[in-house]
């Protein structure tokens, strides 16, 4: 797709709102461009086009920061309008302290290009991609049935400029695939139901390595063996192996939302919450030695990818534990200035109507060295929670609890017997000081994180290995 | 910027383009433009972190053409991209069989109903207004005693156009506005509340900063209790996030794709005789207020649950068709949807509620839910900003570290009390976003489980 911004009109907010007064003014004009095809039950179901596309000037008027937006972005009348409001409005809230970092500025531009792009496939083939997985997922097992069955194919551009009165332009534009699928499993009247989505920063060209036939009718016989064979699990304190998907989910709502700055400061108290780290535990232990977790935004292909944030800092990987100790939180500039420090280019906003504020990318434990089945060796009777069903975190990210979907009983060494629904209900701390051995089995996830007000999805991976915990407490379902 | 005087330019364009669609030779088209202001205040550690506003033109548009149909949004500059766009859309529309639930869009009503008490000039005209709340918030909140104030005040100003080529030239104004308010002593003693309504003086800020503060001072306060089962008093912010998971299954759409504990339920009870829900975007005052759904079709209130009894599904055209049955003014293109949940009111006050509690637990909030098996109805929650423990009718403490696991079918056949007095709850964590006029309910042998570690 060819890109279809002009800059002139983010230069044109951002001189106007410095001719009213303000101390610092951006501009952001970005066009999130989507197509979904949905299947449902075997059948193509609406199509749908969406295109988001506008215009938003952020401005710091003696240390308050108001917001607008508009879609209608080469409109120079409009766009005089927002400005205006954004001045009057930051100007009534008379008692702001916002300042944001001293940081680099930069003009550059950045076009990721996908090998095969999703708008040249034609829509027969898109159409025939999802029947054939479908098919793939209702004949995985003749023994069980797939009744409800949908799945979702996105493609999606998103083209920016950013434009900031310290000399900052950075134009953009990136291309993201997704697939996301949710089905109901029965077997002799018993069902379940599985969720799953896969996404990267690429083009058409990602579908055929997700391999999603293989993927899919590999769940639906996992499913469907768990109705058949599942035996209850065993409750107690066991030695309990994490799969990559459960270790992943659990580095993003434990480590990442945690160590976001605006929740430690409080911003997001009404909304995602606070957090349990405080600024003064940083540099302080707070798992096991062979824990290191990271946020990285400049993973190649990666469905949170991005080079520069959405205030025109560059990225750069995140350490946010590292050999146990937290060593770095999540900032934008705002919360870097009331945390003395600068920002690691955290600030991401899903579309041209967000404000920008603190996010994750791609955040994932470090693999280790050990194999699979050197992690499954030493354990004598314990559990292996491969993928999970339900999860929730308390709002301080302190008290997590996830149930098992697909889990096995580990017996000697072994996985001998699918079990049901297991549930671990633990803190994080606990959860990271239990880790005593990793393996390298690296894999990630796609998903949509949601934080803010109002709403703000944006895509990241979660990632993490197999990892091991020691004496975790285990309960039926 | 004037709302209004848009109105004429807004119908104008969605002709121009209906008339241009049908020129493609296509069978039918709806075209739903959604203009609106919309304002937000958002303040947290006792100041105003971000002003915001929005001035925007959403157009969207279904095309029907050989029981096939598509769907696109996009805002008011991208109308040069609709030959493009239709295009595309034309040529999937080729390429796939028509749907087996094809019904065409239902004929124009006669009549649709008008709607009561939905506008507020003074959300256009008064921005500052939203900033004083704010402030007022912050001010009555400390005043009360709170370490913290956090909050977000929310107003939006609309006009929504409905015009498509069976007839339908449908349009309504209307306002919304929600004070949703956290209070802080410290990390974990929080108090919560929120209000919605359709005015800016229906907003009253320091009762909901005062409520919020005095649930966080008494939140100090706790002591360890064992996980297991307890009556529980969900207040009106508590129920407003279980019942829009109630709502969220009533859509037909979630029950044909197993995402509803509603399944083979209709016509069965679930919940007990004490227990009456509509979906009723008519009322006075409804923040989402609706006189025509997105297919053209009148609204009105539909008696979700009548003594207990599961009545109906919601539907559009093509899961009613599907269903076989009468369209219930709850269209949206893909799914129906509920617009706004009426629980009707009991006769006991909320002190009685309580009085009437041996050994169980008060619940202000219940966030982040998610189910293990949605066609069961499996799920967990955490619940905050207020848990306290009720020995004989008493508040005995607040309590910590407990997590709502249950499920939600044993849970509305277990509500054993209905409040009278009823408030309007809209905010962004309600799981389906369906606004609810609430009352407190009590539930009984609701399940917790803990951390151990």
């Amino acid at each position: 797709m060819k890109f279809s911004l002009d800059e002139d009109f983010a230069r044109y907010a951002v001189e106007l709102a410095l001719s009213k007064g303000v101390d610092y003014a951006e501009a952001r004009i970005q066009n999130d461009t989507e197509r979904v095809y949905i299947l449902k039950n075997g059948k193509p179901d609406a199509m749908g086009i969406s295109k988001e596309l506008g215009i938003s000037i952020r401005v710091l008027v003696k240390g308050s920061m108001g917001f607008a937006a508009t879609d209608d972005w080469q409109n120079k009348e409009k766009i005089r309008m927002i400005v205006e409001d954004a001045v009057r409005m930051a100007k009534a809230n008379r008692l702001g302290d916002e300042k944001l970092s001293e940081e680099s500025s930069f003009n550059v531009s950045l076009f990721v290009k996908p090998k095969i792009d999703p708008w040249n496939v034609s829509m027969e083939e898109k159409i025939k991609f999802l029947t054939e997985i479908d098919k793939f997922l209702i004949e995985a097992d003749p023994t069980a049935k797939v009744p409800n069955r949908m799945h979702y194919l996105l493609e999606k551009s998103t083209e920016k400029v950013f434009y900031n009165s310290e000399g900052t332009v950075i134009i953009s534009s990136i291309p993201r695939i997704a697939y996301f699928s949710f089905f109901v499993v029965v077997v002799n009247g018993k069902f379940d139901t599985r969720f799953i989505q896969k996404g990267e920063s690429r083009g058409w060209e990602a579908l055929k390595d997700w391999n999603l036939s293989t993927y899919l009718a590999g769940e639906a016989k996992a499913l469907s063996k768990l109705l058949r064979e599942a035996v209850e699990p065993p409750e107690g304190e066991l030695d309990v192996i994490i799969g990559p998907s459960v270790s992943g989910l659990a580095a993003h709502e434990s480590v990442g939302h945690p160590y976001e700055a605006d929740r430690i400061w409080g911003r997001e108290g009404a909304q995602a919450g606070e957090s349990f780290v405080n600024p003064d535990m940083l540099k302080t232990k707070i798992g096991s030695d062979v824990v290191t977790v990271i946020d990285d935004p400049t993973i190649p292909n990666s469905y949170g990818f991005y080079l520069y944030d959405d205030e025109g800092v560059k990225a750069k990987p995140r350490f946010l534990i590292k050999e146990g100790y937290i060593n770095e939180f999540l900032h934008n500039r705002e919360t870097a200035v009331r945390f003395g420090t600068k920002s690691n280019a955290a600030a991401r906003a899903s579309a041209y109507n967000r404000e920008p504020i603190v996010r994750m990318a791609n955040t994932y434990v470090a693999p280790g060295d050990y194999t699979f089945d050197e992690l499954l060796e030493d354990i004598r009777f314990g559990v292996y929670v491969k993928t999970f069903g339900e999860w929730n975190i308390d709002d301080r990210r302190f008290n997590m609890r996830f149930v098992g979907k697909e889990a096995w009983l580990i017996e000697n060494g072994r996985l001998t017997k699918l079990v049901r629904n297991p549930i671990l209900e633990i803190t994080t701390p606990a959860y990271y000081a239990s880790i005593d051995a990793i393996d390298k089995n690296l894999e990630f996830e796609a998903a949509t994180c949601g934080k803010g007000d109002p709403g703000q999805g944006v895509p990241v991976w979660t990632g993490g290995p197999n990892i091991r915990l020691r004496n975790i407490r285990v309960l039926k379902g | 910027m004037e709302l209004s005087e848009r109105k004429n330019e807004i119908i104008g364009l969605g002709e121009k383009l209906l008339a241009k669609l049908l020129d493609k030779g296509v069978d039918s088209v709806a075209i739903l433009i959604d203009s609106h202001i919309s304002r937000q205040v958002r303040f947290a550690v006792n100041q105003i972190v971000a002003t915001k506003t929005w001035d925007e033109t959403n157009i969207g548009v279904m095309i029907d053409k050989d029981k096939k149909v598509v769907v696109f949004e996009i805002g008011l500059a991208s109308l040069s991209d609709i030959d493009e766009i239709s295009n595309q859309l034309m040529m999937y529309i080729k390429n796939v069989s028509p749907r087996e639930d094809y019904a065409p869009l239902p004929e124009p009503s006669m009549k649709y109903p008008e709607l009561k008490d939905n506008w507020d000039e003074n959300i256009l005209k008064n921005p500052e207004m939203h900033v004083n709340l704010a402030f007022d918030v912050i001010d009555s909140g400390k005043k009360a005693g709170a370490k913290r104030m956090a909050g977000t005040l929310l107003s939006k100003a609309m006009f929504l156009c409905l015009i498509t080529s069976n007839g339908s030239k449908l349009t309504q104004e209307s306002t919304q506005v929600y004070l949703d308010v956290r209070a802080f002593m410290d990390k974990e003693s929080t108090g919560h509340a929120s209000i919605a309504g359709t005015k800016l003086s229906q907003i009253d800020a320091s009762k909901v900063a005062e409520e919020a503060a005095s649930t966080a001072k008494l939140s100090q306060k706790y002591q360890t209790i064992d996980p297991g089962r307890y009556d529980t008093f969900f207040t009106y912010d508590a129920t407003a996030a279980l019942l829009n998971l109630v709502g969220g299954a009533t859509s037909a759409f979630a029950v044909e794709t197993g995402q509803s504990f509603f399944i083979k339920k209709l016509h069965t009870n679930v919940a007990p005789e004490i227990v009456n829900l509509k979906d009723d975007p008519l009322f006075s005052g409804a923040y989402n207020s609706r006189a025509f759904d997105d297919e053209g079709s009148p609204t009105r209130a539909n008696e979700l649950i009548v003594s207990g009894e599961l009545k109906t599904y919601l539907h559009n055209r093509f899961t009613a068709k599907k269903f076989g049955s009468e369209l219930t003014g709850n269209a949206g293109w893909i799914s129906p949807r509920a617009w706004n949940l009426v629980l009707e009111p009991g006769d006991q006050s909320i002190n009685e509620m309580i009085e009437n509690i041996r050994n169980g637990l008060v619940i202000h909030n219940v966030t982040y839910i998610r189910f293990q098996n949605y066609m069961a109805g499996d799920f967990s929650g955490i619940i905050r900003d207020g848990v306290f423990l009720v020995k004989n009718g008493e508040i005995a403490a607040a309590v910590r570290g407990l997590r709502l696991s249950d499920n939600t079918l044993r849970m509305l056949s277990n509500i054993i009390a209905i409040g009278k007095e009823r408030r309007q709850i809209f905010h962004w964590w309600l799981e389906q976003d369906i606004p609810v006029l609430t009352a407190p309910i009590i539930v009984k042998d609701v399940n917790y489980t803990k951390a151990v570690k």
